[in-house]
């Protein structure tokens, strides 16, 4: 045997125990996907079984509560297994190395599952920290960072024992994907405890939103479309035994996409109170993200070409050929969907939900179908059960996906345009009742969850397929012979960094980020900056252009400097949206009005509102619109949120807006709504909250939330525990006696008083300069 | 890839590179023309958006428009509302203290000249709006015909006010002389 030449044993059984859990979380949370979009059209679901003469009340069974746990099951659980399963494998054989560290293998695949089953007991309990994608409670947050570095440093270690030189594209797009997650994940829930099981985020307001929609608009790059990039540029030429299309695109669309895709982030809250130039930052580089995003469809497709034939016969090649599709389809709706005047159609409606599932069922569970049905019979070294049954998993879930998007599009416009039309005379609304809206896309709605459902069942197929497949196999080992550590071409790390490429790049984004912030000379500075950098750096490229390949081929040898260019390119277009507004004079912040405090009762009823989910379909933010002014009053001031940690604009209207409810109607009729929508609100598709009326509020954990939020700047006063415990008492007898005398019977300690109470709070403001600054 | 491929790739002079990754090798196309100019296009679209909205519009033109708007909405709400002026909404306007002080400051500038600050129009050209005696008839609605129209006794001086007060400022006049009425 050469000298030279080692034995290799991959590490496959880990890869194994992620691709059965995969499957596993994918019916979890599709199931409960399915669940909660049936609710959405039948409140006798949602709540509590309400059928047939049954009337049980089930607090852990609303809609707002699940919800979250199908949002985080299908990511976190399903894509996030994924995943790893992806990443191991390929990266292995990629790299030609054993993943590096047994053990932090097992710790990252138990620790994982481990964080899911406890999202899973806390979120329907009702523990969240309410922001989207964000809910779990700071301790699984500990958890999830502990198991992502964990994660991290296997793989990361696994690069530095290679047997390869240089990484390949797909390895580029792990690094992104480790590297970014991190950065998102840690900003959106830094958080002050207030109980083991409570926290306030630090952010609120703007700050919170911009903080929010970041990571959210991140989450959706970073882990649904980066890693997935990274297993498709692995698994779609292993499937169709064909070289990459082009490797010269590999490289543009990669950096494009991993630089432009951060900015785009305040396309959540176009026409909102965000100030307009972070507006238009999100809107214009969401349209620049298009080109980029279509680089990867089209390497992705193109790879195909020559092996069309294969799209007839496998299973395999059909999902992938349909999820680089709806990739494709996503990324182009996406930023038509950043346009300022069609968000204002399709922002809070069901367009956006289409939207969304188009790239998770089209995109992400395609990918993993076509990705498992590949992987399984190598895994096991067993033909899969049956490809008939295969072929029938995708044609059920592409009817799935199509009935989905397609409901989707029309409930969204539908609803758009009624609740943004105007009489002839532009002065009212042209239905005024918001009911009337949400009842005329009922049958869309349906639509969507048997849709869902068909979906659902291709993934029940997949299960039984792969049970079948793998029930009784031998597993065998794979071993390979490489040569051990080849000549890498290290490069110093100033010459990394110290290079053509990288210092164009670099004033490419300076001077233009002169012309776009600065004003007078600055901006001048900056425009012609920008025009001579661009000039030079194109004749110089015309000119040594093959240095610059020479440097980038360097680079990929040298993964420790390319991980920190990654980095580096992430981080500014967070940098440069989310400083400003967090560090610039908040005065500024304010527009005129500044959010009247919250009493001890309306803070433990804030959090009733929160825990209960209701953000999940109200928002609390009035448009810069004629159609939301005329609807639900005033616009928003950014001033009139800057004390909510954490913020309550909301995503989605399945109810109306709740900006300004306080004092627009009496207590009884919450009290009537809350325990039954339905005898104020015919046709109203929220479930009854009779729980709140029973439930005691928790006084006890009042003073620590007060003074939490009182280290985060809010202006409480220094209360003694016996003030806030008063405070408390007093409100809600006040609450309690009103309803009395209205014929109704609520105790005062009750959840449902504090939230009654929060209610009438809901928009209430002084302006500013009556109020002392909180500087 | 079959040999006549191979042929096809060399004479259309696609690279195929010399990497190779567990098999996965890639070849070097050039970037497709429409994918460069897409990508072009939406840089230059932003840049021409950038400084045409942010550098050369005001910073705050949404808010501002959504204002303009507004005022519009409200404009034209009280159009609709003045055109279905009935007895009850002008005695309710009466009621109204934003209306009257509104319609008193009016008062003040153009019609104490003929009937006084008081409303009497003791010596002075105009008859008395505080007495009893309504030489064209009492209800509000006629009264707001009288100042908008003028009366129709041409000596009696009295002209109409409609082109110069708008019917906003007539309606809260009415609202003020209402509100006096014992």
């Amino acid at each position: 045997m050469n000298q030279n030449k080692v034995s290799i044993e991959y590490n496959d059984t880990v890869v194994r125990y992620f691709l059965v859990i995969t499957v596993v979380w994918s019916l979890v949370g599709m199931l409960v996907g399915v669940l909660v979009a049936f609710m959405l059209n039948f409140w006798q679901i949602d709540g509590g079984l309400y059928l047939f003469g049954l009337n049980i009340p089930m607090e852990w069974l609303s809609f707002g509560r699940l919800r979250p746990l199908h949002t985080n099951a299908a990511i976190f659980a399903f894509v996030g297994n994924m995943m790893f399963a992806g990443v191991y494998y390929s990266t292995q054989r990629l790299v030609r190395a054993r993943l590096a560290s047994d053990i932090l293998s097992w710790v990252h695949f138990w620790g994982w599952q481990l964080i899911i089953v406890a999202a899973a007991v806390t979120l329907p309990l009702g523990l969240t920290r309410g922001k989207e994608y964000a809910e779990l409670i700071w301790p699984i947050n500990i958890a999830v960072v502990l198991m992502w570095v964990v994660f991290a440093v296997n793989f990361f270690w696994t690069l530095l024992i290679r047997n390869v030189s240089t990484l390949y594209v797909a390895i580029w797009f792990y690094i992104a994907t480790i590297v970014t997650v991190a950065m998102l994940y840690i900003v959106n829930h830094l958080s002050i405890p207030t109980s083991f099981l409570h926290s306030y985020p630090v952010f609120a307001g703007v700050q919170d939103a911009l903080v929010q929609w970041w990571y959210g608009h991140n989450a959706v790059a970073f882990f649904l479309t980066t890693p997935i990039l990274g297993i498709m540029y692995y698994f779609v030429p292993k499937a169709v035994n064909r070289p990459v299309y082009s490797y010269r695109l590999s490289v543009i669309h990669f950096w494009s996409l991993v630089f432009i895709y951060i900015w785009a982030g305040p396309h959540h809250l176009l026409n909102t109170a965000l100030p307009q130039w972070l507006q238009y930052l999100g809107m214009l580089f969401s349209l620049m993200l298009w080109a980029p995003s279509w680089g990867g469809m089209l390497n992705g497709l193109f790879t195909m070409r020559g092996a069309w034939d294969k799209l007839r016969t496998d299973p395999v090649v059909k999902f992938f050929a349909a999820a680089i599709t709806f990739y494709g389809m996503a990324t182009f709706e996406g930023p038509l969907l950043s346009i300022k005047s069609v968000n204002a159609l399709a922002h809070y409606s069901d367009w956006i939900i289409g939207h969304v599932h188009s790239g998770t069922l089209g995109w992400n569970g395609f990918m993993a179908a076509g990705m498992i049905y590949w992987l399984v019979p190598r895994l096991w070294k067993r033909p899969l059960h049956s490809q008939a049954l295969a072929n029938f998993h995708f044609w059920i879930g592409m009817i799935g996906i199509l009935l989905y998007i397609a409901s989707m599009w029309f409930a969204g416009i539908t609803q758009g345009v009624m609740l943004n039309a105007l009489n002839e005379s532009g002065t009212s609304l042209a239905y005024a009742n918001f009911l009337e809206t949400l009842n005329s896309i009922r049958f869309m709605m349906l639509t969507r969850a048997v849709g869902g459902t068909f979906y659902f069942i291709g993934f029940v197929l997949m299960t039984y397929n792969v049970f079948k497949t793998i029930v009784g196999a031998e597993v065998q080992k794979t071993t390979i012979e490489v040569e051990a550590k080849p000549e890498k071409e290290t490069m110093p790390w100033v010459k990394g960094f110290i290079n053509a490429p990288i210092i164009y790049s670099t004033l490419g984004i300076f001077f233009p980020c002169l012309w776009m912030l600065g004003d007078g000379f600055v901006m001048l500075l900056g425009m012609f900056g920008t025009i001579i950098v661009v000039l030079l750096a194109i004749i110089h490229f015309k000119a040594t252009g093959a240095k610059w390949n020479d440097w980038y081929e360097k680079l990929l040898a040298n993964s420790m400097i390319f991980t920190v260019l990654v980095f580096v390119s992430v981080a500014i277009g967070g940098a440069i949206q989310i400083i400003p507004t967090v560090t610039v004079n908040k005065a500024e912040n304010l527009q005129g009005r500044i959010q009247k405090l919250y009493t001890p009762l309306e803070l433990a009823g804030r959090d009733i509102y929160i825990s209960e989910g209701c953000y999940n379909c109200h928002s609390q933010m009035i448009r810069t619109m004629r159609s939301d002014v005329i609807r639900y009053g005033d616009y928003s001031r950014l001033g009139e949120s800057i004390y909510d940690h954490p913020f309550q604009w909301g995503s989605r209207r399945t109810g109306p807006d709740l900006a300004r409810e306080g004092g627009y109607r009496p207590n009884d009729w919450h009290y009537d709504h809350f325990m039954d929508p339905r005898t104020v609100s015919p046709g109203s598709n929220m479930p009854a909250y009779p729980w709140l009326a029973k439930k005691k509020i928790d006084v006890d954990a009042l003073p620590s939330k007060i003074s939490v939020l009182r280290t985060l700047n809010v202006p409480y006063p220094e209360w003694t525990d016996e003030e806030i415990f008063d405070s408390v008492a007093e409100q809600a007898e006040g609450i309690a006696k009103d309803l009395q005398e209205k014929g109704r019977v609520l105790q005062p300690n009750t959840q449902m008083t504090a939230l009654i109470a929060y209610m009438q709070k809901l928009g209430a403001y002084e302006i500013r300069g009556d109020v002392a600054s909180t500087e | 890839m079959d040999e006549k491929e191979r042929e096809d790739l060399r004479n259309k002079n696609i690279k195929l590179l010399d990497h190779e990754y567990d098999g996965i090798r890639e070849f070097d196309q050039k970037l497709p023309n429409w994918w460069l100019i897409s990508l072009y296009a939406t840089i230059v679209f932003s840049v021409i958006y950038w400084v045409v909205r942010h550098q050369w519009m005001d910073g705050e033109f949404d808010f501002k428009k959504l204002e303009t708007e507004l005022a519009m909405v409200e404009e034209a709400r009280l159009e609709e509302t003045l055109q279905m002026l009935d007895d009850d909404i002008l005695m309710a306007f009466s009621r109204a203290s934003d209306w009257t002080e509104a319609g008193a400051a009016t008062f003040t500038q153009n019609c104490v000249a003929c009937h006084g600050s008081d409303l009497k129009g003791e010596n002075l050209p105009g008859v008395s709006l505080v007495d009893a005696e309504w030489l064209y008839g009492n209800k509000p609605t006629e009264m707001y015909g009288i100042v908008a129209n003028g009366s129709p006794d041409l000596t009696s001086g009295m002209v109409a006010w409609e082109g110069l007060l708008g019917p906003k400022k007539i309606a809260e006049v009415v609202a003020y002389i209402l509100s006096k009425q014992e």
